[in-house]
């Protein structure tokens, strides 16, 4: 009998209701949007119309890098990361919304994605056989893998004249890696997150780049990582 | 219950398996045999389109048009076919003084044609430029010759010859025109071994010093873009190039990237034919490049200086790397040559 109690109340106590449990996260798809800007002038290219903070009057003639490993962290530590390698080439499309998947819903405080190929993706052959990615690889000679950047243009050496500039990014010891310190609430049936690269920030932070002293970095280690790390805060969170 | 036993009936009979001897439903024996691309696996996937498969019939056919002069019977270029400007032992180009041909070497790849980009989109694109306009062939002529008819049935499911599809079969064939075999891709893969002189071209070639990567790189030996090179700081008349297609005074002087895959053999160089050896392409970039506003911002290299500056050593390391590019199996494999 004793057990008989027992047992009734150990079931009616597994039996009695739970507190009420927040409802698990859904799933949302998220996108990004990116935009171009210079000190927020448009993006027009083969122009001398934009200035550097070294006072370099340049164009841009090519555009063209990688986003890869896009990473979202939640305030309660929770990362959602997606690890694909996304050619851009902001000449041929200034205004790509870029589909990432679905992230569970949230409060992400926290963006961070490379501006080029994640180190581990970074090796000579690993990215799809496609024409755009054979003109993008880093040659092996020089350490293998992809140009996680080029950007070139002109500028202006003289009131009539020109010369070429080429920031050429490779190697994983100049890989730009952005983060974006933020609060997006991340609900609902789709997410999107609007970036703008403004590209003067290329050559203004740490650093201030000047043609002048140093037009072609691609194989100059120093200059690569000075440039890579002024690519930390290239791009903006803006609507 | 009748209901019941009928759909059950109707149901057995509807998964009932064919026999396996039955033919497909949609089996014509007219149908053309699909032909299926052998790339090296180092190179890209070539995108075909949808309204042009590549097939034993129309690739057969494409290869016959491109070696048949009749092609051009009563038109502008009347005496001349693809072939007579676009020779295999040269790799499809032309070694004629004076005149340079783009090379018919894995073209499948572009989506810009001829030097000055005349024609964009595909090779069926540039193929119905060449039969309408360039060659302006004669269609009714064409269906009065007794193998033609037959061939474009077989090719394209019924005998009626018209531009587009002599310009299909004709980028079929041309689509099949890869080459991907030379010392240097055995070497790639680990089958031979490159000499001193070779090897020091190839760190030339493909670093800094020689800097020709950017727009000759691996696989294709070609970006598939324009450039100006630095040919000339003043651009009159042709050399204006691209400029003369979109009216962008930022294309003024370039011209397409050419493949420099069996580079040898394609001499004349340039838009022009204006070098006739590789000594003097390679002089070029080493000693005369010309500035000029729309000049390729990879040629301005630090301190501005356009000029590689080689050694006569160097320029000679190059040569050689360059000529290990020369691919012998693509200019005799008799599967390009004339249909006997």
């Amino acid at each position: 009998m004793r057990y008989a109690v027992i047992g009734t109340l150990l079931f009616l106590w597994a039996c009695k209701p739970k507190p009420a449990e927040p409802p698990p996260p859904t799933q949302v798809p998220l996108t990004v949007q990116i935009r171009y800007e210079v000190d927020g002038q448009p993006l027009q290219p083969d122009t001398l119309l934009y200035t550097n903070d070294a006072e370099n009057r340049y164009s841009i003639t090519k555009l063209r890098y990688y986003l890869s490993r896009f990473t979202l962290t939640r305030n309660d530590g929770f990362q959602w990361r997606n690890d694909t390698v996304i050619y851009m080439d902001a000449l041929q499309n200034p205004n790509p919304t870029l589909s990432l998947g679905e992230i569970p819903s949230g409060t992400y405080v926290k963006l961070e994605f490379y501006i080029g190929v994640y180190p581990e993706r970074n090796k000579t052959g690993a990215l799809p056989n496609t024409v755009e990615n054979m003109n993008m690889q880093w040659p092996d000679a020089m350490g293998g893998g992809y140009h996680h950047l080029k950007l070139e243009g002109r500028y202006l050496v003289k009131p009539d004249s020109t010369a070429g500039y080429a920031m050429h990014l490779g190697t994983n010891a100049a890989l730009p890696q952005a983060l974006i310190r933020t609060s997006l609430n991340i609900q609902g049936d789709a997410f999107t997150i609007p970036l703008t690269m403004n590209i003067n920030e290329w050559f203004r932070n740490p650093y201030v780049y000047d043609f002048n002293t140093k037009s072609y970095i691609m194989g100059d280690t120093l200059h690569m990582q000075q440039i890579a790390e002024n690519g930390a805060d290239v791009f903006q969170i803006k609507p | 219950m009748r209901w019941l036993i009928i759909t059950l009936l109707l149901g057995l009979i509807a998964c009932k398996k064919p026999p396996k001897d039955s033919p497909p439903a949609s089996n014509n024996t007219s149908s053309p045999t699909p032909y299926t691309l052998q790339l090296p696996p180092e190179f890209p996937v070539m995108k075909i389109r949808e309204d042009n498969p590549l097939t034993k019939e129309g690739v057969a056919l494409g290869r016959k048009l491109y070696y048949d002069v009749r092609l051009s019977q009563g038109g502008p270029m009347q005496g001349h076919a693809c072939a007579t400007c676009h020779v295999q032992s040269f790799s499809f180009a032309n070694n004629a003084a004076g005149v340079s041909v783009m090379p018919h070497v894995n073209l499948g790849y572009s989506n810009a044609f001829l030097w000055k980009g005349n024609v964009q989109g595909t090779l069926e694109d540039v193929m119905l430029f060449e039969v309408k306009d360039f060659f302006q062939v004669d269609t009714a002529y064409l269906a009065t010759l007794p193998e033609y008819p037959p061939m474009f049935k077989a090719a394209f499911g019924s005998e009626t010859i018209n531009h587009k599809r002599i310009a299909y079969a004709l980028a079929q064939f041309v689509r099949t025109l890869i080459s991907g075999n030379s010392k240097f891709d055995r070497y790639y893969r680990g089958e031979v071994m490159l000499s001193d002189a070779e090897m020091r071209g190839m760190m030339i070639f493909f670093s800094e010093r020689g800097d020709c990567f950017h727009c000759h790189p691996l696989p294709l030996f070609t970006d598939y873009e324009f450039h100006n090179i630095g040919l000339d700081s003043v651009f009159t008349g042709e050399n204006q190039g691209l400029y003369l297609i979109t009216k962008n005074p930022a294309d003024l002087g370039k011209f397409r990237t050419p493949t420099l895959r069996n580079v040898a053999l394609t001499a004349p160089y340039m838009h022009d034919g204006r070098f006739a050896t590789l000594q003097e392409v390679i002089d070029h970039y080493s000693d005369h490049v010309k500035a000029s506003p729309t000049l390729d911002p990879i040629m301005s290299h630090n301190n501005r200086d356009i000029n590689l500056r080689l050694t006569p050593q160097e320029k000679a390391d190059l040569i050689a790397f360059l000529l290990t590019l020369t691919d012998s199996t693509f200019i005799n494999n008799p599967d390009f040559g004339p249909p006997q």
